[in-house]
């Protein structure tokens, strides 16, 4: 039996906060007790199994995991045991080319060394396009003639869009602490925190915003990789869903991965929800350049005393804008003219 | 040696480490305090592994030869940082390695487990572990995130961590859950 003081030393040990005057201590307790240290290895496998766990997946993908039903995304945890971890991936990868200097390099290394390339880069900047599925009726994403000019920067999961349209500017975008924001005018802005974020928010987001590191992550794991030279110096990846593999929120993924930098220079992405391709959305990298962390925060696009609505604004202000930014992303024409 | 067979080979060490990575990890996580140093001792045991995949012998478990590796490696990592102490011995490394072993093959289904045990977790438990493991916040951060104290987050995070261990065992067993 272990005491409950040991175990929460361990679990601050394991955490990285125990101070540095328990450690003898630890120890001694550690080679005195057979037990001690079964309970440690079990700890530390289940806090590696928490940190590989879907409550992550649900992070990446969405951030309504209350709100959904058993999502997908678990099934693929529950079914294999092979679990990817790109950094370390990467390093093998990387050590086995050099040690195998003649191999030709598979689809997947392709896919892990742009993926090694993509976390050492910060600010990327993306022209989009977006083609509609062919059922526009039904496809809440259908655009009318083609959009305004935008700019795309992404950097991990923050991004930040700007459109140039006459009435003047319309930027959204995500910050650090996860918060998507928009402004229609620079007048106003509203911003909803992470866990408070509409779906439909969340669905424009899923279609106009691209996580190079989560696509690239989900293609190792989850879809099978053809690979073939396009012109000279690209490398063309083609992904498709492994059969049974039904939780992506893409169906068929076309990369361009530059050779030299493993850079990818083109995306090509088929969103679908609940089955039904939505959109079929192209991002194609512009530049890449540090950029100021304040890119992605919204106050950088507000005029000096611009209100930001958020939760604690009056009732239905903040949906109001939200359906007006809604109406100008969705239809970007209709609202120029 | 012919590039299909090089492939070959290559497939075959990545998919034994993807295996073997987590009790890797694990035993990292158990050996070095903090965060980047482990993410680099793990990186140094890959590529360890990496050049020294020709020494393995396949008779053997894969996982107890990486393991062994690691210990090494994380012996190394103590030797360069002479002035902070190693608070497992080299004899509590081999032990815990013993350990990981034993529990190398029911992986998947703890796997499994865990994630049944996850979704019957009270929202604000699976926001903290979230926190912790996801956005990997510091217990002092989730604490003021949540207008709480680090002492309480301790708690409240090792109860969790309690309960989802033995709704894990719980799952495990011939009976099954409940």
């Amino acid at each position: 039996m272990i005491a409950n003081r040991l175990k929460q030393e361990l679990d601050q040990w394991l955490d990285g906060e125990l101070p540095v005057e328990k450690f003898a201590q630890l120890q001694g307790e550690l080679e005195n007790s057979p037990e001690a240290i079964a309970y440690l290895a079990h700890r530390a496998m289940l806090n590696e199994l928490l940190a590989r766990s879907s409550l992550g997946e649900a992070t990446a993908l969405s951030p309504h995991p209350a709100s959904q039903p058993p999502h997908d995304s678990r099934r693929w945890v529950l079914q294999t045991s092979l679990w990817t971890s790109a950094a370390a991936v990467v390093t093998i990868v990387l050590a086995s080319l050099a040690l195998l200097p003649n191999a030709v390099a598979s689809p997947a290394e392709f896919v892990q060394q742009a993926l090694s390339a993509c976390q050492t880069l910060l600010d990327r900047r993306y022209a989009l396009e977006i083609e509609p599925s062919a059922s526009p009726r039904r496809n809440p994403f259908r655009q009318r003639g083609a959009g305004p000019k935008s700019t795309l920067w992404v950097r991990g999961k923050q991004f930040v869009q700007i459109f140039g349209t006459s009435e003047g500017k319309l930027v959204w975008g995500r910050d650090a602490a996860g918060s998507l924001w928009f402004t229609t005018t620079g007048q106003a802005g509203a911003s909803f925190r992470a866990d408070e974020i509409p779906e439909a928010l969340e669905e424009v987001c899923d279609l106009r915003t691209l996580d190079l590191q989560m696509l690239l992550e989900s293609l190792l794991r989850d879809f099978e990789l053809k690979s073939s030279p396009r012109q000279q110096g690209i490398e063309l990846i083609q992904a498709r869903p492994q059969p049974g593999k039904k939780n992506s929120k893409f169906r068929d993924v076309e990369l361009e991965i530059e050779r030299e930098t493993s850079l990818v220079r083109r995306a090509t992405l088929e969103r679908v929800k609940e089955g039904r391709t939505v959109a079929v959305v192209s991002f194609m990298l512009e530049e890449v350049a540090a950029q100021n962390d304040s890119t992605y925060e919204l106050k950088t696009y507000l005029q000096p005393n611009a209100e930001v609505l958020d939760r604690s604004s009056r009732r239905g202000r903040r949906s109001e804008l939200l359906r007006d930014f809604l109406q100008q992303v969705r239809y970007p024409a209709t609202n120029r003219n | 040696m012919g590039s299909e067979q090089e492939i070959e080979i290559r497939e075959k060490m990545t998919r034994l480490w993807l295996g073997a990575e987590s009790a890797v990890r694990a035993y990292v996580a158990a050996a070095i305090e903090t965060m980047a140093d482990r993410e680099d001792v793990v990186q140094q045991i890959a590529l360890t592994m990496a050049r020294r995949f020709e020494e393995y012998d396949e008779s053997r478990p894969f996982l107890a030869w990486v393991l062994w590796l690691a210990k090494s490696r994380i012996i190394d990592f103590y030797r360069s940082r002479a002035r902070l102490p190693q608070p497992l011995s080299d004899g509590l490394l081999e032990a815990l390695a013993g350990k990981l072993v034993q529990h190398a093959d029911d992986l998947s289904p703890r796997a499994a487990a865990l994630e049944l045990c996850l979704e019957k977790l009270p929202q604000r438990s699976r926001d903290l572990i979230r926190s912790k493991y996801h956005e990997g916040q510091r217990i002092e951060q989730i604490a003021q995130a949540i207008r709480s104290t680090p002492a309480s987050v301790r708690v409240t995070l090792f109860r969790i961590r309690e309960s989802l261990a033995e709704c894990i065992e719980r799952r495990l067993a011939p009976e099954g859950p409940e």
